[in-house]
């Protein structure tokens, strides 16, 4: 293992509502490590787009992190981010120098008002200290960069003007524009075409092996996965159910939940007009979070008194990956810590 | 279940046209149009499911919404049971109404949040006077059971359900009334992967209860593969390739279906680095000023000077690309499930 770059360690944050607390993030650890891509899976409500939020303390009322850690091994000494004062420099510097992060919803994260040009020079001001014409310089080279075409007239484009791929292009220069040692992309192409998608993926790519920028990209599509991933962590309902390299989760899943998964979506050139196994069910509403293992109501192998009432053992496999699941439990009894 | 081609198609779609206006003069004439759909030509046979993929903004959503009467057509026919839908009176268009449903994308905004499930899903028999009292109960709860929801839940409200319990009720809704043709326009995009699975498998089944004609709207190629018998490929307002799934998928013959394919991210790593993914400039046409020649032709690698973007490029035995003939495209690799 090479050195960890974000340890995420006891992780809860978790939402007032009128019908009671919801833990969206329960006991997250996760380890993003230098240079390394490290996809988060899981589908709606699992948490891991909250769990990236709280990484930077994004996390806005009625939200609120409850407790655990966020160890960055990004500056001279590492530091647990939250517990850092609201007005640390070290915060300020996190946010947009040491990580960049862009958001699923392009369009939505781009201030409409303003030309992408303004928003791009605004970055590179505070975060590079660079005066007005440097930045615009850069502005247009970065726009270049990320495959914008005719950088040099778009770069006054306002955000309406552009297409959602462009200005997912605009957003990824904008969290880029620092050469930040970590990039969060959360569901950046979920609502791109294919075609736009391929592209933004090569993109991400290419500035991954150029900057050796680590990347946390939080995804519920498999496919992208296989192509973009070293690890894998799968969540579920506020936890990290399984986590493994990318070809360990593909070719041999252990927790039930993963290998359900992989099964139910389907794949070109495997399940052309055939029925598909299924998961049964839906996911729950975590106010309601079933006992024992929360996954245990919709798994196919879960066994009644077990599943159903013990919370699951973080099991540790040989190589270090690891699983939550009683079925592993007494094999790997040997291994672990 | 594909019908042979010398049967009477349930659906004649010739030449149709939708255009937009953008801009008006001072007399208020129409000067500058959006060309959403411009020219297409498609049948749908009894009990088929038919494929209609696309990227964005390629004029799947308009086809689909002016089939259902959502929405005029500029000029052109849709031929169903004899008559011209786009040339009916209002009278008229009641009966078809019920023949030819749509299931919508976003479950979370199609269904009236003020409405009860038994409202929603009773409403259509109650707007055509078909049935009251008991007897819509009955039905109602009749249709609740085939869809997969539970009838005790009949007088409660949308906000209660999750995605995919919502998709069923909008597909109870659409087919309460008996129709023959349903558009489903992305049914499953905005679904869970867990649930997806669940809602396609339930689509195919009720197809082969009531023998229902699907066109299947989606960006998804993977998911279109799954459900459909045949695929339409949709580019610019116009059908560019159109083939029985298994042929267009492993042997397409449009450079335009090529690439869609090659995009999509196959969920197994160790292909990743296979290479011959085709990268699309993402800068489409106008849509107010159509090239000529053929629309794909600026975003072609086999696109030739001179034959490709000059006069009308037609459908001729379902590609439109005059070069299809002496290019060797790569389809997808069939994989053991």
């Amino acid at each position: 293992m090479s050195e960890p770059l974000l340890e995420i360690s006891g992780l809860h944050t978790s939402f007032d509502t009128y019908d009671g607390k919801v833990g969206a993030v329960d006991g997250v650890e996760l380890t993003v490590e230098a240079g390394k891509t490290l996809c988060v899976v899981g589908e709606s409500g699992c948490g891991k787009s909250v769990t990236a939020r709280s990484i930077l303390r994004l996390v806005e009322k009625p939200g609120s992190i409850d407790s655990g850690t966020v160890t960055w091994h990004g500056g001279e000494e590492p530091f647990d981010v939250l517990s850092l004062d609201d007005k640390d420099p070290r915060l300020q510097k996190l946010r947009g120098d040491d990580i960049g992060m862009i958001f699923q919803e392009p369009a939505a994260s781009l201030l409409p008002l303003r030309s992408i040009g303004a928003q791009l020079i605004e970055a590179l001001r505070i975060h590079t200290g660079m005066d007005k014409k440097a930045a615009r310089a850069r502005a247009v080279e970065l726009l270049g960069l990320v495959g914008i075409p005719d950088a040099e007239r778009r770069v006054d484009a306002y955000p309406f003007q552009l297409s959602g791929g462009m200005c997912q292009r605009a957003m990824i220069a904008i969290a880029l524009c620092a050469e930040p040692a970590l990039l969060i992309a959360d569901e950046p192409t979920t609502a791109l075409d294919v075609t736009t998608q391929a592209r933004i993926l090569d993109l991400i790519r290419d500035l991954q092996a150029r900057n050796h920028m680590a990347v946390m990209f939080i995804t519920h599509d498999l496919g992208v996965v296989a192509e973009m991933a070293d690890e894998v962590a799968v969540m579920y309902l506020g936890r990290v159910v399984e986590r493994a390299s990318v070809e360990e989760v593909f070719a041999d899943p252990k927790h039930p939940y993963t290998k359900a998964l992989l099964r139910s979506v389907p794949v070109l050139g495997r399940d052309r007009g055939r029925d598909l196994p299924t998961i049964p069910g839906t996911v729950p509403n975590p106010l309601h979070r079933p006992k024992g293992c929360s996954f245990h109501p919709r798994c196919t192998e879960a066994i009644a008194g077990r599943c159903d009432l013990d919370e699951p053992p973080e099991v540790v496999f040989d190589g270090g990956r690891t699983a939550q699941c009683v079925l592993y439990d007494d094999q790997s009894e040997g291994d672990r810590a | 279940m594909t019908a042979t081609p010398e049967t009477e198609p349930l659906l004649d779609i010739q030449d149709l046209h939708v255009r937009f206006p953008v801009r008006r003069n001072l007399l208020g004439r129409t000067t500058v149009e959006n060309h959403a759909v411009s020219g297409v030509d498609l049948a749908l046979r009894s009990g088929e499911t038919l494929g209609l993929v696309g990227e964005s903004g390629c004029g799947k959503t308009t086809l689909g919404r002016t089939i259902v009467g959502a929405q005029e057509a500029t000029s052109g026919s849709i031929r169903y049971d004899g008559n011209d839908l786009t040339r009916l009176k209002n009278r008229e268009k009641g009966r078809y109404r019920r023949q030819i449903r749509m299931v919508f994308q976003d479950p979370f905004s199609s269904l009236n949040p003020r409405m009860t499930l038994r409202q929603v899903i009773g409403d259509p028999l109650v707007a055509m006077g078909e049935a009251k009292g008991s007897e819509l109960e009955d039905r109602v709860a009749e249709m609740m059971r085939r869809v997969g929801l539970s009838p005790d839940y009949m007088d409660r409200y949308p906000h209660a359900f999750s995605g995919g319990q919502r998709q069923r009720v909008n597909i109870a809704r659409a087919l309460i009334v008996d129709p023959k043709l349903v558009i489903a326009d992305e049914p499953v995009s905005a679904l869970d992967v867990s649930v997806r699975a669940q809602i396609l498998n339930l689509l195919r089944e009720l197809q082969d209860e009531y023998g229902l004609t699907y066109l299947f709207i989606s960006h998804d190629l993977s998911v279109v593969e799954n459900i459909a018998d045949r695929v339409a490929v949709m580019y610019f307002g116009k059908i560019v390739e159109l083939a029985d799934t298994a042929e267009l998928y492993e042997k397409p013959a449009h450079p335009y279906t090529e690439a869609l394919m090659s995009a999509v991210p196959v969920p197994d790593p160790s292909l990743r680095d296979r290479g011959g993914r085709i990268l699309l400039a993402d800068e489409l046409p106008d849509p107010s000023n159509p090239p000529a020649g053929c629309a794909f032709a600026g975003r072609c690698r086999y696109a030739e000077p001179g034959r490709c973007d000059t006069g009308t490029v037609d459908l001729e035995g379902g590609v439109r690309c005059v070069r299809s003939e002496e290019l060797d495209l790569r389809g997808i690799e069939l994989t053991e499930s």
